[in-house]
């Protein structure tokens, strides 16, 4: 009994780490766009430089996080490619003229100060870092 | 040689200006590349023409330029310079340069010279850093090629298809015409064919109509992709002599390839079959004239498990069948040996990413058969070498 308890506490302690990176990441954007949820697609789409506009036609701004803890949980849960093959892609595109690689910002706080103020934009954050004047998407 | 210097005067340039990362000069983008190669073969000579003592002429150099003009605009170009034996020798050429205009995410339109999509690889061939191998499977990939398909002068339209639940669908049409540069590999690909016949190119080669279009399907599973690829030559005339003779080869060759990718975390999986199909192959002399249908065949598995930051593994194995018809060399001619109706290349990679901007790797190829083993670099003897041989090579690239 004892061994099955345990073997259930080390279940969930591995488990922990994936439970916790499913909640931690938040996608935002900017209050003049008007969707309040995306799919997952939409997501790996814009991020991919497939999809550029927002369903009203306005463009979308979109922005990363440089090397971080987030930005590896984002790539993973919602492009399912790691740091190393998301630079690749967007180096293909590069030197194969077919696009211009995201901004990338330092912290989570300098991402939510761009998105507040830039029409269009979608970024992403940590769960907890504070924000003000973004929206919060759903994304399912 | 003083063009490469000159390209590497660019670089070196723009390097300066923008140390650490892409540059940013007034909205115009600037990135670049440098990759500097070494080949070893025993047996034979492979890729260049003297690498069984050992070839630094293995190199590539690019520089891009782009510029978002307004949400729908985009404007681009690349220089670019390669040495590969004797083949290109450092000649900067314009790689790439196209003005791209983005009506809807379904709808765009290129015009200008832009990049073939043919494959996997052959838009990205030319940037090291981007794959685990350092040599791509030649029979599909051949590199005495690039020149030729790297790139078309022409038009196109492309677009990304939301397919809602069954995944995205990516299209590419292009129509144009192909720049060939008999120095930059081409002439020496195409004795292969000529020779046999103890003919050789007497000319220009013109070609004037190509087109091409490339599919890729990206189905619900996260990571999978699925591509087909064309390409339909209009019209290849080349001048060829027999002798003393003057006359002319036409042909309007078909290539198609078949591609699957699965990315599951640190593990990329890849499959390519590519087929191709000369169609009737006229030769035509004041005295005499033949027709004859080429089909080629090649297809390549690989593997490629990133195991850290710094360090990634990576295999393949290909086949080549320069004739099809003829997998075991019974109708070659008396200028081949039978073992040139085929390629079996097996290869490892190792790869180091020393930080963002630099990355080494080191590769060994096991072959069986000569059907890339050029006569040109390896004059045929009384005695058969063998279908064997072993090449290697190492590279260091820059990036930024």
């Amino acid at each position: 009994m004892r061994i099955k308890k345990l073997i259930w506490v080390i279940v969930f302690l591995a488990l922990l780490p994936a439970l916790a990176s499913a909640e931690d990441v938040v996608v935002i954007t900017n209050p003049s766009v008007s969707a309040v949820a995306l799919r997952k697609k939409d997501v790996r789409n814009i991020y991919r430089g497939k999809k550029t506009t927002w369903d009203d036609g306005s463009k979308i701004v979109f922005v990363v996080l440089k090397k971080s803890p987030t930005h590896d949980r984002f790539l993973k849960k919602y492009l399912g490619k790691t740091d190393a093959q998301f630079d690749r892609f967007w180096q293909k595109q590069v030197f194969a003229g077919k696009g211009i690689p995201p901004r990338a910002f330092d912290s989570d706080q300098a991402i939510v100060n761009f998105v507040a103020n830039t029409p269009g934009a979608i970024g992403y954050i940590s769960a907890d870092t504070k924000i003000a004047n973004v929206k919060i998407i759903t994304v399912q | 040689m003083k063009k490469y210097i000159l390209m590497l005067s660019i670089l070196s340039m723009t390097v300066w200006a923008c140390p650490v990362a892409a540059d940013n000069m007034g909205d115009v983008n600037i990135n670049g590349f440098i990759s500097q190669g070494f080949l070893y073969s025993d047996t034979y000579n492979y890729l260049a023409s003297d690498t069984k003592s050992g070839s630094f002429e293995y190199n590539e150099a690019g520089i891009c330029f782009s510029k978002q003009l307004n949400d729908k605009l985009h404007l681009g170009l690349q220089l670019f310079s390669r040495d590969l034996g004797d083949a290109s020798n450092n000649k900067i050429t314009l790689d790439w340069a196209y003005a791209d205009y983005r009506y809807k995410d379904w709808l765009g339109l290129r015009a200008g010279r832009i990049k073939l999509p043919f494959g996997l690889y052959n838009e990205s061939r030319d940037m090291d850093m981007l794959r685990t191998s350092i040599v791509l499977p030649q029979g599909i990939y051949t590199d005495l090629l690039r020149d030729l398909i790297i790139a078309v002068n022409g038009a196109g339209v492309y677009g990304n298809v939301d397919l809602s639940v069954a995944g995205n669908l990516e299209y590419q049409l292009l129509a144009g015409a192909m720049n060939v540069d008999l120095d930059s590999g081409i002439g020496k690909y195409m004795e292969v064919f000529l020779n046999p016949m103890g003919a050789s190119i007497a000319g220009t080669v013109v070609n004037n109509k190509i087109y091409a279009g490339a599919l890729r399907w990206e189905p619900p599973i996260v990571g999978l992709l699925f591509g087909y690829s064309f390409s339909k030559v209009g019209n290849l005339e080349i001048p060829i002599s027999l002798g003393s003779s003057i006359g002319s080869m036409a042909s309007s060759p078909m290539s198609q390839i078949f591609s699957v990718e699965y990315t599951w975390n640190n593990l990329v999986l890849t499959a390519e079959y590519f087929f191709s199909d000369s169609g009737d192959t006229s030769v035509q002399f004041p005295f005499f004239q033949f027709t004859r249908t080429v089909k080629q065949e090649s297809y390549y598995v690989s593997a490629a498990y990133r195991f850290v930051d710094w360090f990634t593994l990576g295999a393949y194995y290909s086949e080549f069948y320069p004739d099809s018809d003829d997998k075991d060399g019974d109708n070659v001619s008396q200028e081949q040996y039978y073992h040139d109706a085929w390629e079996k290349d097996l290869a490892l990679t190792f790869r180091f990413d020393i930080n963002d901007n630099w990355i080494f790797k080191i590769e060994g190829h096991a072959v069986d058969g000569t059907a890339l083993v050029f006569r040109a670099d390896n004059p045929k003897g009384d005695e058969d070498p063998g279908s064997r041989f072993y090449y290697g090579a190492a590279k260091l690239t820059v990036v930024f």
